[in-house]
């Protein structure tokens, strides 16, 4: 008898602390008509300028009366995890892992282009083309990111010079430990670059500048939960109004747009935030109409799979929904 | 409580816990959606197609070489070290604080030390596995020596035997089971130690497998993956267990 | 000069340990051994800073995976020692999971629960509940049955017996079990923050990892020996009042 209660006990427990932890891994639901707060992931761990137009976005949708918070994560794999949990409604990470997500079934879509590449390839003065990083330590920010992608694309046109990858997540990371002579090159964002001046001046130069080579490639793109899409329309289109007109907003104010840099991104003064505005509208690297083309979307989706980097692709349909932000478009005019 | 019911009743509980557990998992895999908890079932199918299509013998190949040449190594310098430690004691007070100190740290924390100091090179990942296996290795060895602290001579003659008998057969034996016991967790930390660089900095190997499924969301691979590498750790110390079994009985037949 | 060598050999031990490293980094600049003195600067830095502040989260997490580890492992450990099916029946599994490399659980909890504390209990969870079950369930398995015996022909209930029979007398192997159960605890909070890199001490990890910056790295590696060591005295010293109390008995 005491057998059988031990026995039944510890199943009980086992299945009871499984099915605990089993249950905060589910899919979040909504109910039709609910509102619902405008929470956002971020897939970096501090506010960055290329997230700037994000972050006015989400302040005029305070000023608007919703319920806004901003989640700062690390890794792209974080906001797809928090989006799908319900902790966040709304994300912002790198359209190679959004897209990977997609394929494996997690059920988000991406609504709105956050942004066109800002990147540059640094290597040492040495290096004057991708196939002199032939054993070279680059560095990428995850196995699946912007970077990854990026950098396969380049070496794709020399396939002789194989480096040696680290993984280093974080732009501002990588150039510390390129300064500290562990990483020879890398993919660096455009506002880092004067700190790599900075630090090792004249070591470094880029030899390949994706922000103008490629700027048909989706780099990062605003997704959030399908059954949002459909439960709660309303907001879903007023967060795409919100982020275009804060993107227009800033080709118009670029002054504005410096400021608000010098007020978020930390460690930025007032000349370096002018200089990014500049830089950043300049290279057009905010899509006014929210991107996300039809053809640019094929673009990315074969980039991934010619790259290697993935070996599942969505299908089109099942990667964005141009509904939302066609109406929007509609609505406010192109 | 007759033997033969208690062994029964042993297995019978045995039984149900994998039962139990495996329900569970396919369960639980399945009322989720799948997307971070694949049912069982699921997991097994990918780990099968990972095994046949060279994906995981080449990943485990390419990690064990670190743990290949570190775990010897560890042996070799680990059990004289930690037998010097037990037989001196100035030495001993002086220095085996050190590998406690090893012990109680999270050696990850370590790594990037040994790639600043090593390169992205086999020799890295060695050290890697020989700062997570060696200090137990050494610590269980000198407790194996001071558990037995004797005079090799004087209970030679008390037991009118002569000193390698006295070694043979009461010293080594005692001694196994330390000294076992320190290679069991040497051989599990140095798995852990294999991975490691390879979780983080270094995508290749097992770890490299498993962080580009995470980032991929490839659940049912991830699990796969490490469900290898927990087998490995099972049935590598399963093996050791076997030998230590073995060893202990020659000795005392000898 | 040997009597003092013999006197202190720990602080003399490491004396030598620390003026040979000063002396080795300053005069080979290995890349890897920044010299001890920029490790102590960086460390009275990484005070001032408040960045230590972070522990706090790593604490509070590691508590809480801890009470968990002990509800459990007790409960677990009071299963094994007093039934012989059961202890039969668990030892293949509990074998098994002192087995695995648990660090390479820490990526399916990442999956599961990603940022949130459930990723850092379950580590700390996995890292130490089994060999606390197993140290525990050693003096579970010894109670020594002619105190019992005694206590019960005194008509002492269970309570009774539990606190003032069977508490003390395992006392130290139940504080030794609490000592592993809190080095592995940390080992397993630690490594878990680090792989999520955003969270608690680890995110300091992680940050002096991924930019090679060697002498912060060092200095956090110390500030966690000082955590461990000052842990390691406090139940030191719980184990020696315990026993003490025991042996007044």
């Amino acid at each position: 008898m005491r057998r059988l209660f031990d026995r039944k006990l510890l199943g009980g427990l086992a299945v009871a602390l499984l099915a605990a932890c089993g249950g905060s891994s589910a899919v979040a639901g909504s109910q039709p008509n609910e509102t619902h707060p405008v929470k956002l992931a971020f897939s970096a761990a501090v506010p960055q300028v290329q997230k700037v137009p994000t972050i006015m976005a989400m302040d005029a949708l305070k000023a608007q009366g919703h319920d806004t918070s901003i989640t700062y994560l690390q890794q792209s794999e974080d906001p797809v995890q928090a989006v799908v949990r319900g902790d966040d409604n709304f994300g912002s990470a790198a359209t190679s892992t959004v897209f990977a997500a997609i394929a494996q079934g997690i059920p988000v879509k991406a609504i709105l282009q956050a942004q066109r590449p800002d990147y540059v390839l640094e290597a040492p003065v040495s290096v004057t083309s991708p196939a002199g990083l032939d054993g070279l330590r680059v560095g990428i920010h995850a196995q699946v990111s912007s970077t990854a992608l990026y950098t396969a694309l380049v070496m794709q046109k020399y396939p002789n010079a194989k480096p040696k990858i680290l993984v280093v997540p974080g732009s501002a990371n990588r150039i510390r430990a390129m300064v500290a002579g562990q990483l020879d090159a890398s993919m660096i964002q455009l506002p880092d670059l004067p700190t790599l001046d900075k630090l090792a001046p004249g070591k470094f130069h880029d030899i390949y500048d994706v922000a103008k080579e490629r700027p048909d490639l989706i780099d990062a793109v605003i997704f959030t939960r399908t059954d949002l899409i459909a439960s709660d329309p309303t907001l879903v289109k007023q967060f795409i109004t919100a982020s275009l007109q804060a993107n227009r907003k800033v080709y118009t104010d670029v002054q504005g747009f410096a400021s608000e840099i010098a007020k978020v991104v930390p460690n930025t003064t007032a000349e370096q935030a002018a200089v990014f505005a500049k830089l950043y509208t300049d290279s057009k690297v905010f899509p006014r109409d929210g991107g996300l083309l039809a053809a640019d979307v094929q673009t990315i989706l074969k980039a991934l799979t010619d790259s290697g980097l993935l070996k599942q692709v969505p299908a089109a349909s099942a990667a964005y929904d141009r509904g939302p932000l066609d109406e929007v478009l509609k609505a406010i005019g192109k | 409580m007759t033997e033969r019911r208690r062994r029964a009743a042993v297995l019978a509980v045995r039984a149900a816990i994998l039962a139990g557990l495996a329900l569970a998992w396919e369960w639980l895999g399945r009322a989720g959606g799948g997307f971070f908890l694949p049912p069982l079932t699921l997991t097994l199918g990918h780990l099968a197609a990972m095994a046949l299509n060279g994906t995981l013998g080449t990943a485990l190949l390419t990690s064990n070489a670190a743990l290949g040449i570190g775990l010897p190594v560890s042996i070799l310098v680990g059990v004289p070290a930690g037998l010097l430690l037990g037989r001196r004691r100035l030495l001993d007070r002086a220095f085996s604080y050190w590998l406690d100190v090893a012990l109680v740290i999270p050696m990850i924390a370590v790594v990037p030390a040994i790639i600043v100091a090593l390169g992205l090179t086999l020799t890295a990942r060695v050290a890697v596995v020989m700062l997570f296996a060696l200090p137990v290795i050494a610590l269980n060895a000198r407790a194996a020596v001071r558990l037995i602290d004797v005079d090799l001579t004087e209970m030679a003659r008390s037991f009118c035997a002569r000193p390698l008998q006295v070694w043979t057969k009461i010293i080594l034996p005692a001694a196994l089971g330390p000294l076992f016991g320190g290679l069991r967790l040497g051989l599990a930390r140095g798995i852990s130690g294999m991975i490691v660089v390879e979780l983080t900095l270094i995508p290749a190997g097992i770890g490299g497998l498993i962080s580009g499924y995470r980032s991929r969301f490839a659940a049912a691979d991830l699990y796969a993956a490490t469900l290898t590498i927990v087998l490995e750790g099972v049935v590598l110390i399963a093996v050791v267990q076997l030998l230590e079994g073995r060893l202990a009985r020659r000795l005392a037949g000898l | 000069m040997t009597r003092l060598l013999q006197s202190y050999p720990q602080p003399l031990s490491a004396a030598a340990v620390v003026a040979g490293w000063e002396l080795a980094a300053r005069l080979l600049h290995p890349a890897w051994l920044p010299p001890a003195s920029a490790v102590a600067v960086d460390f009275w830095q990484l005070i001032r800073s408040g960045q230590l502040l972070l522990l706090g989260s790593t604490v509070r997490t590691l508590a809480l995976g801890l009470l968990i580890v002990f509800a459990a492992g007790a409960l677990l450990s009071l299963l094994v020692g007093l039934s012989r099916v059961m202890d039969e029946a668990l030892a293949p599994f509990f074998n098994a999971a002192l087995s695995i490399p648990t660090i390479a659980l820490v990526p399916v909890f990442i999956l599961l629960w990603g940022l949130s504390d459930a990723t850092r209990v379950a580590t700390v969870v996995s890292f130490a509940l089994v060999p606390l079950v197993v140290t525990w369930a050693v003096a579970a398995r010894d109670l020594p049955g002619q105190l019992l015996e005694m206590a019960r022909s005194f008509g002492a209930s269970p309570a009774q017996r539990l606190r003032f029979v069977i508490l003390p007398a395992g006392a130290p192997v139940l504080i030794v079990g609490v000592r592993i159960a809190v080095v592995q605890g940390i080992k397993g909070v630690v490594s878990a923050e680090i792989l999520i890199g955003v969270i608690g001490i680890g995110q300091l990890l992680q940050q002096a990892t991924l930019t090679f910056d060697l002498a912060r790295l060092y200095a956090l590696i110390l500030t966690l020996v000082f955590l461990s060591v000052i842990s390691y005295l406090l139940l030191d010293a719980l184990e020696r009042r315990t026993s003490r109390r025991t042996t007044r008995d």
